[in-house]
């Protein structure tokens, strides 16, 4: 119970950053507590946020939240039932009063202070500058489109770094891929064949990575130009394609000519 | 080529303002006259929107497996035209009875005549802040259409939702690989993305133009309007006050992104993904909605804010699973609190009541 309860303190901790925006929550919290006579106002930005708060601390509702097979990743989304805005700003305007000079005053102090207590979102890593409209990188739409002009078949099997295979499915779902996501994923340790041989090697055995990619039918292979291999991929018996880019595309003849094959049986 | 960019945004336009205001007339019907307004329609015809899609969407995904995705968009669309037009039959007889009575009928003209009188009648310093505000939520919106974000989760969403389009079934393809699968109850409830699709399939423009640029243009208002209904019940008496709670929320919101976890953080980050709708707009509604139910001394039992709370329980499902959760758990807490308050069990008892919409949808996510 203890160990729980450490855990559900440190999702606090993770959730408000340490940052000091957290002193001026509780800060106005307290204010509120102490000023608010309106019932309703009251209840819900001081009784309500408390009560969420124990609960949320609360082991028992850890283990509740387990037992009812909710993903743990997202326990502290419970905080989000804490109007931690509302209690803050409302707090603020509530100590301006009416008086012109005096609101000036607390509007100046209250907007720095949640600029220096705070973390400027624009500033964050996971944001940048789109490079096209669809908000996603313009290599993917490039490899996706030569693909597209080279094979008319509505769907097509394809092996993209890892870099590219959080986009191209959102671009057109009618690409398949031997995985996708997963890999993105540092919670767990995801292990895929295709990936194995693809990804972790620094220098590609093509014998291996075919052997896999022909397993899941695979028809198109794009590499990074970076990408080091033990044989070119025409040696290994590959098709060039297209270049994109860092990104070189080929094709297995072997699948291909299965394709062809199963065409005969299941036409369209 | 001109000619098809105007017809697509005015397809988007219908889609994302037009036919949710409308469908907001109805439930907007209900408030007293002189607390309509076009920002409420807006946001109730969100709510009933998306309830809609949860109500229809849910039997569909678990029903059809092939055509599921042309069927949901069809019925979607009829019933939300059928909601629009009870709602306008029913402004219409209360706009011939106001007639009839010698009254002037509160209609949108009154709403925005209203609007645009008390920005003429406020003081210039509210007026400035009024512009402040203006220029912040243009300063986010902006940037929302110049940046993207990288965000692993995309990759599902989208996925899925781009997938109803091509294939035209409901959550049965695997959005990592592309491969038929069996229904993922996990994610298969939740049908914002698939209202992206709707909206993408509808005006013609690609799903990731849609989620990624516009839906941020829709949703960070949005976002701001349910803060602007609340900052008008917690600042009756001052308009001043009120224009400074929006520019500190907006600064609040900008500067929030203290941890990848925050609801602020969401909204920036991922504005179109559900998770964030549930933070940003699902439960600062149902705080707004509670905070109307006590204020509206004349109407004690408040059947029709419990109502509208138990349709946007519903409507929180389609952001997420665990949003129905959330609220749920929220408006129980909300209920047994205002019952200790009165010394009555009656709030608590309908708070319960409310949540019947959110139970049922817990019941079929755990017995599929």
């Amino acid at each position: 119970m203890v160990n729980l309860f450490i855990i559900c303190l440190k999702t606090v901790r993770d959730y408000m950053g340490m940052k000091l925006l957290l002193v001026l929550t509780v800060g106005m919290w307290l204010y509120l507590f102490k000023a608010e006579k309106n019932r309703t106002f009251r209840t819900i930005f001081v009784y309500a946020p408390a009560v969420i708060m124990l609960l949320f601390v609360c082991p028992i509702s850890y283990k509740i939240y387990e037992i009812s097979r909710l993903d743990m990743d997202t326990y502290y989304r419970i905080l989000w039932t804490i109007p931690v805005a509302m209690i803050t700003v409302y707090g603020m305007v509530r100590l301006m009063g009416e008086n012109f000079k005096r609101r000036i005053i607390v509007l100046i102090v209250s907007a720095l202070l949640i600029g220096v207590c705070g973390k400027y979102v624009y500033a964050s890593p996971l944001l940048y500058k789109s490079e096209n409209a669809y908000a996603i990188p313009g290599d993917t739409i490039s490899v996706v489109e030569s693909l597209r002009e080279y094979d008319s078949h509505p769907i097509i099997t394809a092996l993209f770094p890892s870099v590219l295979t959080l986009y191209v499915r959102q671009y057109d779902s009618k690409i398949r891929m031997p995985y996708g996501r997963e890999v993105f994923d540092l919670r767990k340790d995801y292990t895929h064949p295709v990936y194995e041989q693809f990804e972790l090697p620094e220098v590609i055995e093509m014998d291996s990575l075919l052997d896999v990619t022909r397993q899941f039918e695979v028809e198109y292979i794009v590499f990074y130009a970076g990408q080091k291999t033990d044989v070119s991929p025409e040696e290994a018996g590959l098709k060039f394609i297209d270049q994109k880019g860092n990104y070189i595309i080929y094709q297995d003849p072997e699948i291909a000519e299965l394709i062809k094959e199963w065409e005969k049986y299941y036409p369209g | 080529m001109v000619l098809m960019i105007i017809l697509r945004s005015l397809s988007l336009i219908f889609t994302l303002v037009v036919l949710p205001a409308f469908a907001g007339i109805l439930p907007l019907h209900f408030f007293k006259e002189k607390q309509r307004s076009l920002s409420k329609a807006i946001i109730l015809g969100y709510i009933v929107s998306l309830a809609i899609l949860e109500l229809i969407g849910i039997p569909i995904v678990l029903t059809f497996v092939y055509t599921g995705y042309i069927f949901l968009i069809v019925l979607f669309m009829v019933l939300l035209v059928f909601v629009v037009i009870v709602g306008l039959h029913v402004t219409f007889r209360d706009s011939v009875r106001a007639k009839k009575n010698g009254h002037e009928f509160y209609g949108a003209k009154q709403m925005l005549d209203s609007g645009i009188s008390k920005l003429k009648e406020s003081s210039v310093e509210s007026r400035i802040y009024f512009f402040i505000i203006f220029a912040l939520v243009l300063f986010q919106v902006i940037q929302a259409v110049r940046l993207a974000s990288y965000d692993v989760d995309d990759a599902f969403y989208n996925a899925y939702a781009r997938s109803a389009q091509q294939y035209g079934t409901l959550y049965r393809i695997d959005p990592s690989t592309g491969r038929s699968f069996s229904l993922d109850m996990r994610h298969a409830m939740a049908l914002f993305p698939i209202f992206q699709a709707i909206v993408s399939t509808l005006s013609g423009i690609h799903l990731l133009i849609v989620s990624h640029k516009i839906m941020p243009v829709i949703l960070i208002p949005l976002s701001y309007m349910v803060y602007y209904e609340i900052s008008g019940i917690l600042f009756k008496e001052s308009r001043e006050n009120r224009m400074i709670f929006m520019i500190l929320i907006n600064l609040f919101r900008i500067f929030g992104n203290i941890s990848e976890y925050t609801a602020e953080t969401f909204f920036f980050i991922r504005t179109w993904q559900g998770k964030s709708l549930t933070g940003n707009f699902i439960i600062p509604a149902l705080i707004w909605l509670f905070l109307c139910l006590k204020d509206d001394r004349d109407n004690k039992e408040g059947i029709f804010y419990w109502v509208l709370i138990g349709i946007l329980i519903l409507a929180g499902g389609s952001s997420s699973s665990l949003a129905v959760l959330l609220t749920a758990m929220l408006t129980v807490l909300y209920g047994a609190l205002f019952s200790i308050r009165e010394k009555s069990f009656k709030t608590l008892i309908k708070s319960v009541i409310a949540c019947v919409p959110g139970m049922i949808y817990v019941l079929i996510y755990i017995f599929n």
